[in-house]
């Protein structure tokens, strides 16, 4: 008799203990499982998503084969000083005038620093490049200076415009103010550009990264090189290299 | 009565705990998953695209603000008084900053190649420094002029 008048508030207890103590937090916990869920199903299928777009980006890559060599052209991966040089020597004989002097100086500083676009998702996301700075110096008339800083500008490798200047070239006779200097060709020219270089490193954060969001690559900036481009300095063939006295 | 309530309640229990148990699964499962592919993602094909993207970007960038020297040299040219004659031109965009030097016959075409500089929209400040005059009465004369912002001529 005992035993049956206390199992009825017993069970009554156990029942308010299980609904409180069990039931309750595992209902209440519910939504919360079903965001969670729904956020891991929707991360899956972008990464899906992004494993399709990375096939179809190399396919578009693969189709603008020219493309993609003349951007490791323009913006090489190492420092690429020859080229620089060739270039630039390259370019003065072009223009008809003589370069006096090259002053290369390799900088520690990191180019994009200076050209950030504002977004600073994209600053975060793209590596820092690294830059060299040439100074030409070269010696010749107004007209070939003029055009010896033109090609320069649009020359084939990724740079960027210090400063210049043209002077009278008073060594080599002419006085400042003499006009038959200047007419002459009694004039100096001083070429100061950043080149940037950037090594290749591998892709990062891919699943968040905007480019793999879209299955198509943008060359818009691309075709406006090609056309920026208006100086490519044909790529030195190997010398003929082996003597048997340096010295000599 | 109790007991069939209590018997429900054990039941409700057991659904529940199955539930969220279904819904744990689940989300180790889904978690497993991209973990996987988040490994099968990386590699040379990503990193190709990256890379090109990247040079892209930074190209575009450093195109935007691609300094055209003709196109400087030439309003130069339509700014120079005739009878005035440089001895030095310098564009110096770090400084944003063109300093000029030359030389004349007669003060007056001096203020007036100072004028000409002042009306090129591209400057801000076109200030006069050193002025001398020689002994063949030639005068000689430096100018500076601060570029305006964006003052850089840029080849788009």
């Amino acid at each position: 008799m005992n035993l049956k008048v206390l199992t009825v508030p017993f069970l009554v207890v156990m029942m308010l203990i299980i609904a409180i103590g069990y039931i309750w937090p595992d209902l209440s916990a519910l939504p919360e499982k079903r965001a969670a869920v729904s956020e891991k199903e929707e991360n899956a299928a972008s990464v899906g998503a992004v494993m399709n777009n990375i096939d179809a980006l190399n396919g578009s890559l693969d189709a603008q084969k020219e493309t993609e060599q003349l951007v490791d052209r323009y913006f090489p991966e190492n420092m690429d000083q020859g080229h620089a040089i060739d270039a630039l020597n390259f370019m003065a004989s072009q223009a008809g005038i003589s370069m006096s002097g090259l002053d290369i100086e390799v900088s520690n500083s990191k180019l994009n620093e200076q050209v950030s676009d504002g977004a600073a998702t994209t600053a975060q996301r793209i590596p820092k490049l690294s830059k060299y700075v040439v100074t030409a110096k070269v010696s010749g008339s107004y007209e070939g200076i003029k055009d010896f800083f033109n090609r320069v500008s649009h020359m084939d490798l990724f740079h960027k415009v210090i400063s210049f200047s043209i002077s009278v070239d008073t060594k080599n006779g002419a006085s400042a103010g003499s006009a038959a200097a200047a007419a002459g060709g009694a004039l100096t020219g001083a070429f100061e550009a950043e080149f940037g270089y950037m090594p290749k490193r591998p892709a990062t954060v891919i699943e968040s990264d905007p480019i793999f969001r879209s299955s198509q690559l943008d060359f818009a900036v691309a075709n406006r090189l090609t056309t920026f481009i208006t100086n490519i300095v044909p790529t030195t063939d190997n010398q003929q290299t082996g003597k048997p006295n340096p010295f000599q | 009565m109790v007991v069939v309530l209590f018997l429900v309640t054990l039941a409700a229990w057991g659904g529940t705990w199955w539930y969220t148990k279904t819904y744990d699964d689940k989300i180790s499962q889904l978690e497993s998953m991209i973990a996987q592919d988040t490994t099968k993602l990386s590699g040379k094909r990503a990193d190709r695209v990256a890379d090109f993207s990247n040079r892209l970007t930074l190209i575009g960038q450093n195109l935007d603000a691609a300094v055209d020297t003709s196109s400087i040299l030439g309003e130069l040219e339509q700014n120079m008084v005739p009878e005035v004659r440089l001895t030095m031109y310098e564009y110096n965009r770090n400084d944003r900053i063109v300093s000029i030097s030359g030389v004349t016959s007669s003060f007056r075409y001096l203020a007036a190649q100072v004028i000409s500089l002042k009306k090129d929209s591209s400057f801000s400040q076109v200030k006069v420094g050193d002025v001398s005059s020689d002994e063949n009465g030639l005068i000689k004369f430096s100018v500076t002029a601060d570029l305006i912002g964006d003052a850089v001529v840029v080849a788009k």
